[in-house]
């Protein structure tokens, strides 16, 4: 899996994935989080619109960063998956945990009112 | 002992315990005995064996029966000249790490391209000073060594692979030793299933557990992952579902009970490992199956005189929410039924397409087989995912189990 970066604001980054989402990317994946957040910030949309497979494992992951993105007032979202990752996301729901957006504007937008909220960290 | 004596037993002792160079066979190829003779005489001061050959037969010869390290070879000789003997070593398995250097009076660019495009590692002029030839040697050598190297720790990690497959074999086995014996389970009730682990140790188990005279425990669960970690914590939880104390901890035996005192009691471990469950719980007197799961897709139903039903309700894996209640459901069963567990593995597969078989396409062909034998059916039902898929390969663990009841015969129901 690669990853590229592009921040929104000062609390929002967009994370762009590239490949299969599986127990290979999870030092990539935590890497990422741990980096986004350690930059400070609060509010971390992925954007899985190239990402072609996503396993069991990853959805544990995904779970855990939203944990952690909570425990600071913050918030993790998911952007546009496809094919076989929006049927798995679908299939588990995931959706109740970790929003999904149909593009990185809607991310923006959402995240863009929760910001002004203060960080509980 | 006089001093001089002890002198020479320390001197021979400290000479002993030093570490030495290593000793290698230099092969010398020419079919002038001069010429060897020379070499041998310039090459003694490396204090190797050295072996002579006159062509390259003969040297190919002493190649397969001597452990050779070097061979410094004259290009042209009979029978066998230095680019062809040079081609014969490099194209054998067991000999091309021999470090092969050819020796021409010669010096054009063309014999030079000529000796590398047909294996040599490296050239000599006949021309060159001792300085030349015992620094190329030794390079030579050096080269050797670190593939001898190579090829030793190649060996050692085969050995250890070899070792870790043999021990994973044997938990594979193990854990399929845990599975419930086909046939019948309990009076009436009859079991098949089909099991494919993604690798020799899945994170898919399942188990059937009778509790006392009247209740019968079932159970199918699917860890996040597979590999060693999860096929031990798989492995625990069979054995803590088919435990004696079951009774004890769960008297009502509760299908949501249990699932909720799993989420409670396992956590999602930091490297973000959870698993999904579906637990039924068959009174066997009554024919009512209560149910409950835990993220897991649910279990099917399928049933002679009525549409097939999925069992089981939205919720999530264990560990997700640790306070989460989980609750039961149940249904009555009937003659004839066909209740089938199963992990995700079987439905969550793609086509070329991208499209992925799915839930519903599982439940239709469960119907679909309804009316053949139920071992059969599950067979035809592998086959069947295993064709939706571009490549024919499970990427994921896959478990499919039915039981099939036969109530008529039985009074107790």
């Amino acid at each position: 899996m690669s990853v590229s970066e592009r921040s929104l604001s000062e609390h929002t980054v967009v994370e762009t994935f590239v490949g299969r989402f599986d127990q290979h990317a999870r030092q990539d994946f935590k890497w990422r989080i741990d980096h986004a957040i350690a930059q400070g910030y609060r509010f971390v949309a992925l954007n899985m619109v190239a990402v072609s497979f996503i396993d069991s494992l990853a959805l544990g992951w995904l779970v855990l960063a939203q944990r952690r993105f909570q425990r600071i007032g913050g918030k993790l979202g998911i952007i546009a998956p496809v094919g076989f990752v929006r049927d798995v996301l679908e299939l588990t729901e995931i959706n109740e945990w970790i929003p999904i957006f149909t593009s990185e504007d809607e991310a923006w937008k959402a995240f863009e009112s929760l910001e002004t909220l203060p960080s509980d960290s | 002992m006089n001093e001089l004596e002890s002198i020479k037993t320390l001197e021979s002792v400290c000479e002993d315990s030093s570490p030495r160079e290593p000793t290698y066979t230099i092969l010398l190829v020419d079919d002038e005995k001069l010429v060897r003779m020379v070499a041998k005489r310039r090459l003694s001061k490396l204090n190797h064996r050295m072996i002579e050959a006159r062509n390259g037969k003969e040297a190919l010869a002493i190649v397969e029966h001597e452990k050779v390290d070097l061979v410094l070879s004259d290009w042209m000789m009979p029978e066998l000249d230095g680019p062809g003997l040079c081609e014969a070593i490099k194209k054998d398995d067991r000999f091309r790490s021999i470090h092969f250097i050819l020796m021409t009076a010669l010096d054009q660019p063309s014999q030079i391209a000529e000796g590398l495009s047909r294996g040599a590692d490296d050239f000599l002029p006949k021309s060159a000073s001792d300085q030349e030839i015992l620094a190329r040697v030794g390079a030579g050598l050096r080269a050797r060594q670190l593939l001898l190297d190579l090829e030793e720790s190649y060996r050692v990690i085969t050995e250890k692979q070899d070792q870790l497959d043999t021990e994973l074999y044997s938990a594979s086995e193990f854990v399929r030793s845990l599975l419930p014996v086909p046939g019948e389970v309990a009076p009436g009730i009859m079991l098949s299933w089909e099991f494919l682990p993604s690798s020799q140790l899945g994170g898919d188990l399942f188990q059937v557990a009778q509790w006392g005279d009247d209740h019968l425990g079932i159970m199918v669960l699917d860890m996040s992952g597979h590999g060693t970690g999860p096929a031990l914590r798989a492995v625990s939880l069979a054995m803590w579902f088919k435990g004696g104390h079951i009774a004890q901890a769960f008297p009502n035996f509760d299908p949501g009970e249990m699932v909720t005192r799993l989420n409670a009691e396992n956590l999602m471990t930091d490297q973000g490992d959870y698993f999904t469950i579906w637990v039924g719980v068959l009174q066997r007197s009554t024919g009512i199956l209560r149910y409950a799961s835990a993220g897991h897709p649910g279990s099917i139903l399928v049933r002679k005189n009525a549409p097939s039903v999925v069992l089981g309700r939205k919720s999530w894996p264990t560990g997700f929410s640790p306070d989460e209640t989980y609750h039961t459901d149940s249904i009555t069963l009937e003659d004839k039924d066909r209740l089938y567990l199963y992990s995700d593995g079987i439905y969550e597969v793609v086509n070329a397409e991208d499209e992925i078989w799915g839930k519903e396409r599982l439940q239709s062909a469960l119907e679909h087989v309804y009316t053949r034998p139920m071992k059969l059916g599950l067979k035809s039902l592998i086959h069947t995912s295993r064709s939706w898929q571009a490549d024919g390969v499970f990427g994921d663990d896959v478990a499919l189990i039915g039981l099939e009841l036969h109530l008529e015969s039985k009074e107790s129901f």
